[in-house]
């Protein structure tokens, strides 16, 4: 062993070592951040943190909740999801199954491009189409941003999903007369049943942390609940919009309050996270 | 079900709605796109790449986020592989078992993290850190340089924004690192031992095997970076300026058009100004993210062969 040799080992061990930790404490700092300041906001307010409204400007406490918002988001996600997955569904089974074909390489354009979008691009699109006409931003237009988002992204999960699937196991369903529609429902979901969904779980906690496609088109109302069916076409919130709007308050008590709002965040993501994790985990 | 299974394949209408769908949403976004930014590229022309932003003058200068966009992006680039590929190296080579898995648990799940929650951390908690503890000593020490030769007066300027942005990329450039990494076929790993290498000479060998997914899995992130929104908005501080100074405030184009949207129907052209700049971030973005897939792809191929 040359001296140069180990020294030149040693020298990227350490330097390889160092930025490592720098960076996970970098990553870890956040983490603890969100839980460290969050929670003495969450005790004080206790559950009501989940169903009343933010804090006034006039308060001096940051007292309240994220009610409005945690619904807005639920709701506005949830359609999201509903709206995307069937295309998104049927649009990866389309790039695997007919791979190589004219339609697959332009399908595969469009998709690149919309995967390309800038979600605040996306804001002022859904802007002009839908909030202009109806005259009113709305939790649809929000949903319907989110569901842009949203598209691009389960394409490209379903697609690694469906194509880990052995190509011998949909000759198979072809050789016993299924059509390609049971062939996508029985081998491709049937048997990618635990990615399908764990890509839906990703996809909703993707999609319920965007702010950006949301800020022109869903509204800023974080003190009213969506009621009816109605609700769908008046103004909402969510709450990355709502922690967005906080933070930019000169108030103190609403600009504190946005760590509790960040903290429920969280909380709702990593539960998806988990949720995506342990169905991906088991084969069902 | 016999006449289930043996009827006619009616699934090509599904896919052809399907495909319809998709071009329509496409094409919709093209057309509001061109559109509604044709007035203002048809009447200022190359002025929208002038120098200064003044929206009671009517001057719609881009040059100014421009610039902040860039250079978020360019400056993000080093400390996002400074800070990735270490990181991936750690949980695949170094810590065995529990810890490593652990780890990236922690890369996985900081890689979907809502971004508003780094932009609210960077804004009420590591503005002021940085300021004190890295952009201040930074101008005491080195304020020669024109890089840090301003004095930071708040926490939220170009180096905050682009240490914020690194943070929030970092666990996904690691995540997409780490799925490349775990593509070279185990025998060469065995082949480099076996003749005696070190385990960082070996590293250093599979990094330099999967540069191309490593150039790819940059590329992406940068398109992240170059179109994240709302932690520009909260920590860039928004002022349009033109300075090589990396302690100024600066905007970026997603930031203009959150400061801007809400009351461009109040000035002529200024919406139209907005939906200009959205297509320049669509076409940069676009740039960024076909280049790193076409990549990957590319690399996928190479491996597998």
């Amino acid at each position: 062993m040359s001296r140069r040799r180990s020294l030149k080992v040693a020298l990227v061990r350490v330097s390889l070592l160092t930025s490592a930790l720098v960076s996970l404490t970098l990553i870890l700092v956040v983490h603890i951040v969100v839980v460290v300041y969050g929670l003495p906001l969450a005790l004080l307010n206790g559950l009501s943190l989940l169903y009343a409204t933010p804090p006034l400007p006039n308060q001096d406490a940051p007292v309240g909740g994220v009610g409005p918002s945690l619904v807005g988001t639920l709701v506005s996600s949830g359609i999201a999801v509903a709206l995307a997955t069937p295309v998104a569904l049927i649009a990866a089974f389309t790039m695997v199954e007919y791979r190589g074909r004219w339609f697959v390489d332009f399908l595969r354009v469009v998709f690149t491009s919309l995967y390309g979008l800038p979600t605040i691009t996306i804001s002022v699109i859904v802007y002009s189409l839908l909030v202009i006409p109806m005259r009113t931003q709305s939790l649809l237009a929000g949903s319907l941003s989110l569901a842009l988002v949203a598209l691009p992204v389960e394409i490209s999960y379903l697609e690694g999903v469906f194509s880990s699937i052995p190509q011998t196991y949909r000759e198979a369903g072809y050789a016993i007369g299924l059509t390609r529609w049971l062939v996508l429902r029985r081998v491709l979901i049937g048997i990618g049943r635990s990615g399908v969904a764990s890509t839906v779980a990703l996809t909703l906690a993707r999609v319920m942390g965007e702010t950006a496609p949301l800020l022109f088109t869903i509204g800023n109302a974080i003190n009213t609940y969506p009621s009816s069916l109605y609700s769908l076409l008046q103004p909402s919130s969510t709450i990355t919009t709502l922690i967005f709007t906080l933070s930019s308050s000169p108030f103190p008590s609403q600009f504190q309050f946005a760590w509790a709002a960040s903290l429920v965040l969280y909380v709702v993501y990593t539960a998806l996270f988990a949720l995506s994790r342990m169905v991906r985990g088991v084969e069902l | 079900m016999g006449a289930r299974v043996f009827s006619a394949d009616k699934f090509v209408y599904l896919v052809g709605l399907n495909l319809a769908i998709l071009v329509v949403l496409f094409a919709l976004v093209v057309y509001v796109l061109a559109v509604k930014s044709a007035p203002s590229i048809l009447s200022l022309g190359a002025g929208l790449l002038g120098s200064v932003w003044n929206t009671d003058e009517g001057r719609y200068g881009l040059l100014a986020p421009l610039l902040g966009s860039v250079l978020v992006t360019v400056y993000s680039i080093p400390l996002i592989i400074v800070f990735s590929i270490p990181l991936v190296v750690l949980a695949e080579e170094y810590l065995r078992g529990l810890a490593g898995k652990l780890v990236n648990l922690v890369i996985d799940m900081s890689a979907g993290l809502p971004t508003v929650i780094y932009a609210y951390i960077g804004l009420a908690f590591m503005s002021n850190v940085l300021k004190d503890w890295l952009e201040r000593p930074l101008h005491e020490l080195l304020g020669f340089l024109p890089l840090f030769a301003c004095r930071p007066l708040t926490g939220q300027n170009l180096m905050t924004a682009t240490v914020i942005l690194s943070i929030s990329a970092v666990p996904y450039m690691a995540a997409l690192v780490r799925e490349s990494l775990r593509m070279i076929p185990k025998s060469y790993v065995e082949a480099s031992y076996s003749i005696g290498l070190y385990k960082e000479e070996v590293i250093l060998m599979k990094l330099s095997m999967v540069r191309p997914a490593i150039v790819s899995a940059l590329l992406l992130s940068s398109s992240r970076v170059l179109t994240e929104t709302t932690i520009v908005s909260l920590v860039a501080g928004n002022q349009y300026v033109i300075t090589p100074c990396a302690l100024s405030p600066v905007s970026t184009i997603p930031s203009l058009i959150v400061n801007n949207f809400g009351y461009s129907v109040m000035y002529p052209l200024l919406d139209s100004v907005l939906f200009a700049s959205s297509l320049i971030l669509f076409v940069l973005s676009l740039s960024l993210n076909a280049a790193g897939l076409y990549l990957n792809k590319r690399f996928r191929v190479v491996v597998s062969e």
